[in-house]
């Protein structure tokens, strides 16, 4: 029941993390001036405000991630070699991958958001929070597919 | 001005190398399979070296302490640079800050396809 808890806590914070980071990636390519649409009213948010959301809820999610993955690694991953789920396994050997790599760029993400001026890196603003939005998709759905194979065996 | 714009604080001269060292760090690290200690989650033992009688190996938190280890050296090592040279990574050469993270990920997913 322990680890279903930590589970359940660790899904939570990556479904924060995911609205937050979408809405930002989203935000950080707008339009200006469209119509006062659903699209246009979803990426009209004050981006800049997500980031420090977004870094906290990734390191929460993270580090309640990487204590389930101890728990992972002798039970699921061992039931998942056994019945020959190798893609499974794959897809989770990926998402411990780019989420590390995403844990690497939150101090420039930090930087690019709070310490540089837009107009010096309006580039490397976006494809940053863009690499951090796709770290954290895979990771949500790397985390989902794992779950739901072994939910369906 | 020539660094209009950017206060050249320690952030802005560390921050964007100690990312770029981490991530490409990381990467060599787990690449050949280098890790300063190995854990154990069966037993919850730590050791320096793999001892494959005590369950599953987990490698990953070691390749992120030196993933660590490098960012720190790479960040530092650019704070010693000139404030021109070590601001680059934010300003000229701001996409290699998207674009190394990528072509790393495109690299595992390469070295994982045993698995698919």
């Amino acid at each position: 029941m322990f680890w279903v808890s930590l589970l359940i806590v660790h899904g939570l914070l990556a479904v924060a993390l995911m609205g937050a980071v979408t809405h930002q990636a989203v935000a950080v390519f707008r339009s200006r001036g469209g119509k006062a649409g659903f699209v246009e009213s979803y990426a009209t948010v004050r981006d800049k405000m997500f980031t420090n959301a977004i870094i906290w809820l990734y390191l929460a999610t993270f580090v309640v991630g990487s204590w389930i993955y101890t728990h992972y690694r002798y039970t699921v991953r061992t039931i998942l070699e056994d019945l020959g789920q190798e893609s499974t396994v794959g897809i989770f050997e990926y998402k411990e991958h780019i989420l590390a790599v995403g844990l690497a760029l939150l101090p420039v993400y930090w930087l690019l958001w709070h310490r540089i001026p837009t107009a010096e890196a309006k580039g490397a603003r976006k494809g940053v929070t863009v690499f951090i939005a796709i770290a954290v998709w895979v990771g949500f759905l790397g985390g989902h597919i794992v779950n739901n194979v072994r939910g369906l065996m | 001005m020539d660094d209009a714009g950017i206060r050249p604080g320690f952030a802005a001269r560390t921050f964007p190398a100690f990312s770029i060292f981490a991530s490409i760090g990381y990467f060599l690290f787990m690449g050949f399979g280098l890790s300063p200690f190995v854990y154990y989650p069966e037993t919850g033992d730590f050791t320096w070296a793999a001892q494959p009688d005590l369950g599953p190996p987990m490698f990953w938190y070691g390749w992120m302490v030196y993933a660590a280890i490098v960012g720190l050296a790479g960040g530092l090592l650019t704070y010693l640079l000139p404030i021109r040279w070590s601001l680059a990574l934010v300003r000229g050469l701001g996409w290699l800050l998207w674009a190394v993270p990528t072509l790393i990920m495109l690299i595992i997913l390469f070295l994982l396809r045993h698995y698919f």
